[in-house]
């Protein structure tokens, strides 16, 4: 046996294990020092304190000395002020606005920070893009929806008149729009992970809901329509169930509400802890796990989940930092006393009122039973006359037990006599009129009255909504560090706290005073508020990486280019000083997302043109920075999934706009592809905004599909782009593009009578401009010889052939559909220019 | 460092920097990759040379999730059975419920030995072991969790956490694909449904989805939206495409030297080519009887994976670099109880197929270059569960690796004397990569992707130690 490893220890030698990791008493290793057989006779024996640092070692699970050290280790500091001094973790600071030359470029201070690194190089912005070009950005990026032919109309109007009164006030108009929460908020969503399925979601044919799982989702939106300020939003979201005193409410007020709403945002990981299977200790910790690591990327961006099972590899993150952070969400994710996920889902009254509704409708119960229970014999002795011509049809061998079943009052009968009628459901079925028929006149009449009684009672039934909430319940559990992330293998407990490295000391990174409204940990309320504290390092990294995000929504790319991890093996960032002034600035200004938004929009960087030809001094400016890392043009820019279906239902003015509720179902198809649900709940549910329809993790409509929406196993900071060959072939075959692009062609040809105004009009729809001069007679020649086509191939028209002029039509339209889908394909259409 | 530095330094000269010691070779393959590697630009399945010549051109991974028990397939257990139902001494951590605290169950299957390797199979699969000497057998596969999805996530990802590329993601990015008409990775999995978790098994993770597993249905239309639903009359749709490209060039012409668009561009040909060849190499009737007849499509119970490794030779044969076959939908290696009766079903669904595959592809002389895996996320437990079931066990099981240069007729690794644990040549899923990419002529640690400003390797073999095996291969062995 070799004790040079902690490992080889465990392994032991011929008597077995020497070591049982926690378990010092347990262990031969300790066992054989305290009955003083080991060391051997004629070695000095241990010392107390030996014997002491031994104990401890093995009660902390015997890690390897270097990991010890790390963890353990109460010599020195865990986190040195030198881990601290990194870019994104140090407290807010002031930049000054540099000074350049081009001061005619400067529309914003962000542009004086890009001009200064620009000027360094000799180079200059790229002059500014085309009017419709500008409309065309501003509607995808803060509303995710094309100008309608008519708001175009409107902006070159004005334009016309004055350019920068015209954007300014599109900007304003665009930021009111409803749809700005709706774009705006799918980013938060895919950063907290938000589908609206729960559990893995593996099985195709099965869709399992929490119960007001998509409230959360109206929240994020209408947090973003009302601009609430970022640093609310994340308190709501991480401890809104800790603002109010709830539990002991008589009634909830909507603030209360729109609080326990808000910590949706700790129910997006898989959780199938309702199926009592997978209710185990491993799954209960999967949930805590994919929790934090959804809160490391979306709030701190911070790898956190290396930290997990080892101290971080590249951040000073220590594994007891990680289970510190854990130690907040513990009171809520109890692993002793688990609350499996559908018994967290919430009552939107108050527990009295819920209490009442029960006993209230407890009691409707009560008279409802023995009504029922007469209806029923009532029927069942209908049903006993109707029998016999039915039995014929069942086969001999089973006819004598459904007779017998059958004679039964419903409530009397077996499982096994109840499968039984179940698998003959088809020969027995009889209609209610049927029943009427062999049923004598008093028997009809009191069955009338019965369902009369039943409906009213019925009628006073109350019911309350649900709220898919996280919230402290129970005994304060302990939280432990696990020994290697092992789920079964609990080492030394710790306090609940923050981030050594984002704290400006180790004392400070432990909680020490909570804040608590009933009956309430406070963690997390305690998490929220230092994360949402302007004056510490973790508010000051919060900042950074919301402004960070946004920055990339709006230009393409990040200023920190990893949106996720701004720890040491993140992407340094191109600006820091600009950085650093727009964090400052975010935060004095109140936290404000649309000042944010409106402030980046509004800035010459934003608004200067993408392609390399406007650029005079093109060829060295790639030379100098082929990345356009310094950012001398706009980024040309792919919209992403969602927007790529919503765009199309703008251009077929086919959109159903109407917000919030519960999701449109989807279901899949004989080809195992997903489509929405046609007509239900509404004519035109199916046609509404991709948000409002039912989002999963691995499946998805095709169209979604190939343009990458993520599955969400976690969560997405930053969407994939891919370029692949499904997308063409998406384009050019899926039954939605094709119906959308008939759509709008029977929306042009109305409106329009001339080829030439069709065309015009498809271009204005599909592509937010006119044709060029080229376009517009390769789209005529397209147009002939589509039509030629279309029309050599005959159709039935009411079962017979048509005529020649309905065919003439007939392919004028398809040929037109044709042009629209062609456009919809085009470069021009899937890009932001 | 000044921020202001780093824009300046490539990555290239980064890896130079940091004195990481390839051979040139090696070094002009990285540089490919390095540009492919580069976000936007130049991600494509173009065929990339290796690190070095490997034996191995394309991989067919036969899935089998729930974990097949080595004790009643492949590793013989005599213990097992000579002390059915005692108390076995050393502790066995149960997982879930209803397990028999510490009771040994043996198996009720017998074992023999097969072929000249004299290779041990319990009597479960008539077929495979007459494969015998064709066959490396891996007796000492060890997994790191005793959850499913964890543990097909680390065999697909090489690390039990979720986001990283899987295996067949890091091959086609690493080599690209053969023909160009179809994707690099193809996923069969039943049309019926997904395996539990199966789902993540073919993930381009943090890398472009290009290199992600493509799923080609083997029920209705192969790939999705191959065609459009009413087809469009003659000539309609290459007219369509020729005035795109007309608009497409007019877009062009402001964006001149932007490679996605590019790329973009030429997807629509390519759409076009693959139409065609998709469809080719998806319809199968010009195979002859007795090919159907090797695959069982001429039974039902085997005919649903049998028709999915027949389309798996097919993409093989076309150059797709990686296909994937589910056995069933669900976790039907997964039995807690009824073992034997569980075990003998999913021999009669998959055991014929499997063989009439490895066969068939030793006779078409594409064993030698195609490497067959076959093997779930973990193996099972001695004691019993629910009475004549078992649990999972993260600490071993089996795993057979066929053809692409590994040796024939070995069996590698050894358990201890219940199977509980691994003894002798541990062989985890981060190996599992170093081997088969080795055989593909690619060192695991030189197959390089920039994720969150960090150039990852295929199995980040600093935290996984992922090591070579180099007792398992047949064919030269590039150590560096």
């Amino acid at each position: 046996m070799s004790l040079l490893e902690p490992e080889l220890i465990r392994q032991g030698g011929k008597s077995g294990p020497a070591l049982v990791d926690g378990m010092p008493k347990q262990s031969l290793l300790f066992k054989k020092i305290l009955d003083n057989s080991m060391p051997p006779q004629g070695h000095s024996r241990l010392t107390l304190e030996d014997r002491e640092i031994l104990h401890r070692w093995i009660d902390f699970g015997a890690p390897a000395i270097k990991d010890y050290e790390r963890l353990y280790g109460s010599q020195t500091e865990l986190v040195s002020d030198e881990d601290r001094d990194h870019f994104a973790w140090r407290k807010l600071s002031f930049s000054q606005v540099p000074k350049v030359r081009g001061q005619s470029r400067i529309l914003s201070p962000i542009d004086a920070f890009l001009l200064a690194r620009l000027e360094e190089k000799d180079l200059t912005f790229a002059p500014e893009a085309d009017g419709l070009v500008l409309a065309r950005r501003l509607y995808f990026d803060l509303i995710g929806l094309p100008p309608t032919p008519k708001q175009l109309d409107d902006f070159v109007y004005g334009w016309v008149q004055n350019p920068q009164v015209a954007y300014g006030q599109l900007v304003d108009q665009l930021l009111q729009s409803p749809h700005f929460g709706v774009r705006w908020g799918r980013h938060w969503l895919d950063a907290a992970g938000y589908v609206d399925v729960c559990g893995a979601d593996e099985n195709a044919s099965q869709i399992r809901l929490p119960r007001g799982g998509w409230r959360y989702r109206d929240y994020v939106v209408q947090a973003f329509n009302n601009d609430k300020p970022y640093h609310q939003f994340l308190v709501e979201q991480l401890a809104g169930d800790e603002l109010f005193d709830w539990r002991n409410a008589d009634q909830f007020t909507p603030e209360m509400i729109e609080s326990l709403v808000a910590t949706g945002y700790w129910r997006t990981a898989m959780d199938d802890t309702d199926q009592d299977v997978l209710n185990i200790p491993s799954n209960r910790y999967a949930v805590l796990f994919d929790q934090m690591e959804i809160f490391g990327s979306s709030v701190l961006g911070l790898t956190l989940q290396c930290a997990r099972c080892h101290s971080h590899k590249y951040d000073p993150i220590p594994q007891r930092d990680y289970f510190r952070l854990l130690a907040n969400l513990t009171p809520a994710f109890n692993l002793e006393d688990w609350l499996k996920r559908d018994a967290r889902e919430l009552a939107d009254v108050s527990p009295k009122q819920r209490t009442a509704i029960d006993a209230e409708n407890a009691e409707i119960d009560r008279l409802l039973t023995p009504l029922q229970k007469e209806l029923s014999d009532l029927g069942q002795r209908a049903d006993v006359r109707l029998l016999p011509p039915r039995l014929a049809k069942i086969p001999l061998e089973d006819r004598a037990a459904v007779e017998e079943a059958f004679g039964l009052a419903v409530d009397t009968r077996s499982d096994a006599q109840n499968a039984l009628l179940g698998k003959h459901a088809d020969a027995l079925l009889i209609s209610g009129e049927d029943r009427k028929s062999v049923q004598t006149e008093e028997e009809q009449r009191r069955s009338e009255e019965l369902q009369g009684k039943l409906s009213e009672l019925e009628a006073d039934r109350r019911h309350y909504g649900f709220i898919h909430a996280l919230y402290d319940y129970g005994a304060l559990p302990t939280t432990r560090v696990l020994v290697r992330g092992e789920t079964t293998r609990p080492g030394r407990p710790v306090s609940p706290g923050f981030l050594s490295a984002l704290c400006d000391s180790d004392q400070e990174a432990v909680q020490a005073t909570f804040e608590r409204h009933g009956e309430t940990s406070g963690r997390r309320l305690g998490l929220a508020r230092w994360a949402t504290n302007p004056e510490s390092r973790g508010g000051a990294l919060v900042a950074r990486v919301i402004v960070n995000r946004v920055w990339h929504h709006l230009f393409g790319q990040g200023l920190v280019a990893s949106l996720g991890n701004f720890g040491y093996s993140g992407a340094s960032p191109t600006h820091p000083k600009l950085l650093e002034w727009l964090a400052h600035d975010f935060v004095a200004s109140g936290w404000k997302m649309k000042r944010l938004i409106r402030q980046m929009v509004s800035s010459t960087v934003y608004r200067q043109s993408s392609s390399p030809l406007a650029v005079e001094s093109a060829a060295r400016a790639k030379e100098i920075d082929p990345d356009n890392d310094l950012l001398w043009r706009a980024r040309l820019r792919r919209i992403e999934s969602e927007i790529v279906r919503d765009a199309m239902l703008r251009s077929s003015a086919q959109l159903d706009e109407t917000l919030n509720g519960p999701p449109v179902g989807i279901e899949q198809r004989e080809d195992k592809t997903f489509h929405v649900v046609r007509g239900k709940p509404t004519p035109t549910s199916h046609l509404r905004r991709t948000l409002y329809i039912l989002s999963r993790r691995n499946y998805h409509m095709p169209m979604l599909d190939v343009f990458d929406v993520p599955a969400m196993t976690t969560n997405c900071v930053m969407r994939d782009q891919s370029t692949v060959v499904l997308q063409s072939l998406t384009m050019l075959n899926d039954d939605f593009i094709v119906e959308h692009s008939r759509k709008t062609a029977e929306g042009v040809a109305a409106a329009s009578a001339l080829r030439d105004g069709q065309i015009s009009l498809a271009f204005k729809r599909i592509l937010s401009r006119l044709p060029s001069r080229n376009e517009r007679l390769q789209s005529q020649e397209f147009l002939k010889d589509q039509a030629a086509l279309f029309a050599s191939s005959a159709t039935e028209v009411d079962g017979e052939e048509e005529t020649d002029e309905q065919r003439l039509v007939r392919a004028e339209l398809e040929a037109l559909a044709m042009l629209c889908q062609m456009l919809f394909n085009s470069n021009n259409f899937l890009y932001l220019e | 460092m000044d921020a202001n530095n780093t824009m300046t330094i490539s990555r290239r000269q980064m890896l130079q920097l940091s004195g990481m010691g390839f051979g040139t070779m090696a070094l002009a393959a990285l540089q490919q990759q390095e540009q492919a590697a580069r976000a936007g630009e130049m991600v494509s399945l173009q065929p990339r040379k290796p690190h070095f010549e490997g034996p191995a051109k394309a991989v067919i991974q036969l899935v089998m999730t729930g974990g097949p028990s080595q004790m009643d397939l492949f590793d013989p257990k005599p213990v097992l059975n000579q002390r059915d139902g005692q108390v076995y001494e050393i502790k066995i951590d149960p997982i879930q419920g209803g397990s028999d605290p510490n009771k040994l169950l043996g198996t009720p299957f017998k074992f023999s030995q097969h072929g000249e390797s004299g290779m041990d199979f319990s009597s479960v699969f008539p077929h495979l072991p007459t494969l015998a000497d064709d066959l490396c057998m891996i007796r000492s596969f060890e997994s790191v969790h005793n959850n499913h999805t964890e543990g097909i996530v680390n065999l697909a990802c090489g690390k039990m956490f979720v986001g990283r590329p899987t295996m067949g993601a890091w091959i086609s990015y690493g080599l690209g694909s053969e023909n160009q008409n179809l994707p690099g990775f193809v996923v069969l999995r039943d049309p019926d449904g997904y395996s539990t978790s199966g789902g993540l098994m073919s993930k381009n993770g943090w890398m472009p989805a290009l290199y992600g597993g493509t799923e080609f249905s083997s029920r209705g239309s192969a790939v999705t939206n191959l065609q459009r639903r009413v087809a469009l009359p003659n000539g309609v749709q290459a007219r369509s495409l020729q005035f795109l490209a007309q608009l497409n060039a007019e877009q062009q012409r402001r964006f001149p030297e932007n490679s996605e668009l590019e790329t973009r561009i030429r997807n629509y040909e390519l759409a076009a080519r693959m139409q065609l060849s998709a469809t080719q190499t998806l319809d199968i009737s010009d195979e002859t009887e007795a090919s159907r007849k090797l695959y069982g499509l001429d039974n039902e119970k085997t005919q649903n994976y049998g028709l999915r490794c027949l389309m798996a030779r097919r993409l093989i044969e076309s150059g797709v670099r990686f296909v994937q076959v589910f056995s069933a939908a669900g976790q039907p290696w997964d039995h807690h109880n009824g073992l034997k009766n569980n075990l003998l079903d999913m021999s009669a669904r998959t055991d014929l197929p499997t063989t009439g595959l490895i066969k068939d592809l030793k006779q078409r002389g594409l064993l030698d270059s195609t490497i067959v895996m076959w093997g779930g996320e973990f193996g099972r437990m001695p004691v019993a569960q629910n009475s004549d079931g078992r649990d999972h066990n993260k600490r071993a099981g089996s795993f057979i690796l066929a053809g692409g240069g590994f040796k024939k007729g070995l069996t590698y690794g050894a358990t201890d004397e219940v199977g509980y644990t691994v003894v002798e040549n541990r062989f985890t899923a981060p190996d599992m990569f170093a081997c088969v990419m080795h055989q593909m002529g690619l060192d695991h640690r030189e197959v390089k992707f920039e994720h969150a400003g960090r150039l990852e390797d295929a199995t980040d073999s600093v935290v996984t130690d992922a090591k070579l095996h180099p007792d398992i291969i047949a064919t030269p062995v590039h150590l560096s």
